[in-house]
């Protein structure tokens, strides 16, 4: 799997996507609402004979609404996070077919404390484990 | 002399390419042996007889068209399949077992959060041919 190839995707496939700006790097300071895809936490080479798939572990995508104090960030961010809805972040994921990697699995959602320019935001980082072709 | 890593194993299934959809296999190879024991010995003799053999490979499941193991295998249990087996990849010099062998199980696995797997069993009919790749 080309990784940078699998980060763009993913982006593309969330920009736009309920009011979200989407990117594979981190600008500084970012947008809000915005998604940002990081990296993995490992690359898993040599999943099977003759380097024929690879794994990447625990991908995150990271989306920030704007400051906690705001009611509206807070529905903004469960939107996202549902599992349903026009903004839901997991099903946008889910029911698309990659071209850049075979499988790609949302399997978790965790709430991390994130300041932007020192001020603190609702944030929530979605944990991917993705599968595809090695060489 | 060399350690050989399994990363490099390739697996042809009926002239299929399943390397890539593979993690594990295991080949074994055994022997009859017949007690040709008479009065007056200390201790049992014995004879080689008819050999065995068995072979078995699992990994990743695949729905690629025609190698995947999906369409390589599925619906071939009972069918006797030419195997062709690089137990130290390519290159020239290594070994390259060949035998035919009736394909006696194919299991697929689904768990609800990992990747569906596939496993696959089969029994060594006849001989096997062991060469060194060109």
């Amino acid at each position: 799997m080309d990784v940078e190839a699998v980060r763009q995707e993913i982006a593309t496939r969330l920009n736009g996507y309920g009011g979200l700006r989407a990117f594979a790097f981190t600008p500084g300071p970012p947008p809000v609402p915005c998604a940002l895809v990081m990296w993995p936490t490992t690359v898993e080479y040599v999943q099977t004979y003759q380097r024929g798939q690879s794994r990447l572990r625990d991908l995150s995508v990271v989306v920030c609404v704007g400051a906690g104090s705001q009611r509206a960030a807070s529905t903004l961010l469960a939107a996202y996070v549902s599992e349903a809805g026009t903004k839901s972040v997991p099903n946008r994921l889910e029911t698309f077919t990659w071209t850049s990697c075979d499988v790609l699995t949302v399997t978790s959602c965790t709430f991390p404390d994130l300041e932007i320019a020192g001020v603190p935001v609702l944030a929530a980082e979605f944990h991917l484990d993705i599968t595809g072709k090695g060489v | 002399m060399a350690t050989a890593h399994g990363k490099q194993t390739k697996v042809t299934v009926a002239t299929k390419d399943i390397s890539p959809y593979t993690k594990t296999s295991n080949y074994e190879r055994s022997a009859d042996f017949h007690d040709t024991s008479g009065y007056g010995l200390n201790a049992r003799t014995k004879a080689g007889g008819l050999l065995d053999g068995k072979f078995t490979a699992g990994g990743t499941y695949d729905n690629t068209v025609s190698v995947g193991p999906r369409n390589a295998l599925h619906g071939q249990v009972g069918v006797t399949q030419a195997i062709v087996r690089n137990v130290e990849g390519l290159g020239t010099g290594k070994p390259n077992d060949a035998f035919s062998a009736v394909l006696v199980k194919y299991v697929e696995s689904n768990p609800v959060d990992d990747m569906v797997t596939w496993s696959a069993e089969w029994e060594i009919t006849g001989d096997v041919t062991t060469t060194a790749l060109p």
